[in-house]
């Protein structure tokens, strides 16, 4: 078993405005709050059940990585024509910045090194026995501190720094605002490609940390000071997505390095498969599945998100590791819809994680002669509904949480070997 | 020492739709001549546009200077962009006569929404946009200079173009991303901001909050673009 060793770093970040922010980091080296280059988040590293500690952006280790993130199709579905049937259990994923992957039955263990004049602490929330915590505790100024613990089960969990309330991470969201937090999601290499034992299928999936960037905080931060969210209330000018917002956010930027990163971890594509909802492991062909691609959505910021897809509702089928019933639902206490079902949007509340899967099927608006006659890419905006991150900095989404998602061109691959060409009154 | 190069890549990739103008030039770097402290500045290359300088802002840790400063549409009469191909600085110097930018006697304001500049007359007569975004492109060549003992992160975004009522503009593109400026280094940049119409008074903020300084810097002169259609 290796030990990944962590460093509570700060230094400043260039928003997509171009302006620099203070911010807090869990980082991989130790770095000084004056670096041009400061650490403040984690490669995607992999504790696997045989013991290694593997720095990885894809898992699982062995499978193949989709060129620019999107994974090809095996064949072209013979019952429906325009459509694909997608690889079963062969695809990897690409994973963003900030997020740890251990395996079932793995140990995770974090020496966490405090490089700040303050303490801090790296909890991970809900991953002990009953839903407890597993934590640091504070560590001084200085000093380092031994986190061991066995993976909890597979599912999706979030890791931050619950500032002054170790007792309820809810209660205080300075220090994870500042950026001392991250998303820990938990596989089993039996099934790989499902999220849980009784979770959906998927061809590949995606991998989204919510979040805002209040640069108030983080300027009171910066002088050493306390921030109050009582005497400053939090009022983000920054809504990232995978901690990017805006034009950035959508991979137009000037950068070509950082768009690539962007389309293998955020932007959702793949070509268009017909699914269906009642079974995520429907096959056409011993190698392929009818379903779509699974979303882990986590909120480590301070407001609300909504998000918002254009093109394909999503399916989505669990909150904070519980699966939503099939049947039988209800209305939570905080307004939730407690059922697995089609969402236009998906609301996360702060600290909220939610598994959904999309589709990517053909839109329900596109008549024939319109999905017929497609060549190319067809990209679909999905957007934070929330008003302040729809408005951010002035304007229709500068700062704001947006991505997008696409349903690839057509392309030339057979039909399955032994399939019957297209029924009477379908279109080749 | 070239003027202009072309930014490898920008040839031949498409344009995304963001890049209204994109700087076909390299960061000219120039070095400071240090003898027990900043001594000189060993400048190559400058422009035969002469303008009146405006007084540097200085903390501890950077020296910031707009050098130059023009002004030009965004659009054509046609609506079209002013700027098909990449503006570079041959634009606002091989094509312009330098002048100060005046309001046109009996001209209106195009900004009756309330999102003015702080003038009431439009300042320029550059086509305006239909749906009243702003049509005024405003590009500052900048002079930074790393006056600390240690490479320091710059981005163009701690720039922001200040308008006569107070409000302050985000860059709209720039020649460099934020990076590193070596200890004692100087660099030259271009940044451009869109502007309203209406706005004739600009002065400059630069934002330091790694050392919670706020300097406030002049703008020289403005030169006006033809356009390029």
């Amino acid at each position: 078993m290796s030990t990944l060793n962590i460093f509570v770093n700060e230094g400043f970040l260039p928003m997509v405005d171009g302006s620099l922010v203070y911010h807090r980091g869990f980082g991989e080296r130790r770095t000084s709050v004056g670096a041009p280059a400061p650490s403040l988040a984690l490669s995607p590293h992999v504790f696997t059940a045989d013991g290694r500690t593997v720095k990885s952006r894809t898992y699982p280790l062995n499978a193949v990585p989709p060129p620019l993130g999107r994974p090809a199709p095996a064949y072209s579905d013979p019952k429906h024509p325009g459509q694909y049937l997608v690889r079963r259990r062969y695809w990897a994923s690409y994973f963003p910045e900030r997020t740890l992957i251990a395996e079932a039955g793995s140990t995770i263990s974090l020496r966490v090194h405090n490089n700040l004049a303050k303490a801090h602490e790296l909890m991970f929330l809900g991953v002990g026995p009953k839903g407890t915590n597993r934590t640091t505790g504070k560590i001084a100024p200085g000093k380092a501190v031994l986190l061991e613990f066995k993976a909890p089960l597979p599912g999706t969990y979030i890791y931050c720094d619950p500032g002054s309330r170790p007792d309820d991470a809810s209660k205080d969201p300075v220090e994870r605002t500042l950026g001392l937090a991250g998303a820990l999601m938990v596989a089993d290499p039996k099934s790989p490609w499902r999220t849980t034992a009784d979770g959906p299928e998927f061809e590949r999936q995606w991998l989204w940390i919510c979040h805002a960037v209040d640069p108030q905080w983080a300027r009171i931060a910066s002088r050493g000071q306390t921030v109050d969210p009582k005497a400053t209330p939090a009022f983000p000018r920054y809504f990232t997505l995978n901690g990017r917002s805006g034009f950035q956010s959508l991979a137009i930027s000037t950068n070509e390095a950082a768009n690539h990163v962007r389309e293998e971890d955020t932007l959702m594509s793949g070509s268009a498969r017909h699914v269906d909802v009642r079974d995520f492991s429907k096959d056409a062909t011993a190698d392929t599945a009818r379903t779509g691609q699974v979303m882990r959505f986590l909120n480590t910021g301070v407001v609300h998100h909504q998000l918002h897809f254009h093109g394909n509702h999503v399916w989505t089928v669990s909150r904070n590791g519980k699966m939503h019933p099939r049947s039988g639902g209800f209305v939570g206490p905080d307004g939730d819809v407690v059922l697995q079902h089609w969402e236009d949007v998906v609301e996360m509340h702060p600290l909220d994680r939610k598994d959904s899967v999309l589709p990517l099927k053909r839109p329900p608006d596109s008549i024939d002669p319109v999905w017929d006659a497609r060549t190319v890419d067809w990209p679909y905006p999905m957007h934070c509904h929330a008003e302040p991150s729809q408005v951010a900095a002035g304007g229709m989404y500068p700062g704001g949480l947006v991505g997008h998602w696409t349903i690839a061109a057509p392309v030339d691959v057979p039909r399955p070997p032994g399939s019957a060409t297209a029924t009477e009154g379908q279109k080749p | 020492m070239t003027d202009e190069q072309p930014l490898s890549a920008a040839a031949g990739e498409p344009t995304p739709g963001r890049k209204l103008l994109e700087w076909r030039m390299t960061r000219r770097q120039f070095v400071v001549i240090a003898g027990g402290g900043v001594a000189a500045i060993a400048v190559a290359g400058a422009y035969d546009l002469s303008t009146m300088d405006s007084t540097p802002g200085k903390s501890p840790f950077w020296m910031v200077r707009v050098v130059r400063a023009g002004r030009g549409g965004r659009l054509t009469a046609s609506g079209q962009r002013a700027f098909h191909a990449a503006p570079g600085p041959s634009v606002f110097t091989s094509q312009l006569s330098p002048h100060a930018v005046s309001r046109p006697a009996g001209s209106s304001s195009s900004h009756a929404d309330g999102h003015t500049g702080g003038g009431s007359d439009l300042a320029t007569s550059y086509p305006q946009p239909q749906n009243l975004t702003w049509g005024d492109v405003v590009v500052l060549e900048v002079e930074v200079v790393n006056i600390a003992a240690v490479s320091m992160l710059f981005s163009p975004g701690q720039l922001r173009l200040k308008l006569a009522n107070g409000q302050t503009i985000t860059p709209e593109d720039a020649s460099c991303s934020p990076e590193p400026i070596a200890a004692g280094t100087v660099e030259m940049m271009w940044i451009s901001y869109l502007a309203p119409s209406d706005a004739a008074e600009f002065s400059v903020e630069f934002t330091d909050p790694q050392h919670d300084a706020l300097l406030a810097l002049g703008v020289p002169l403005l030169v006006t673009a033809k356009e390029q259609s």
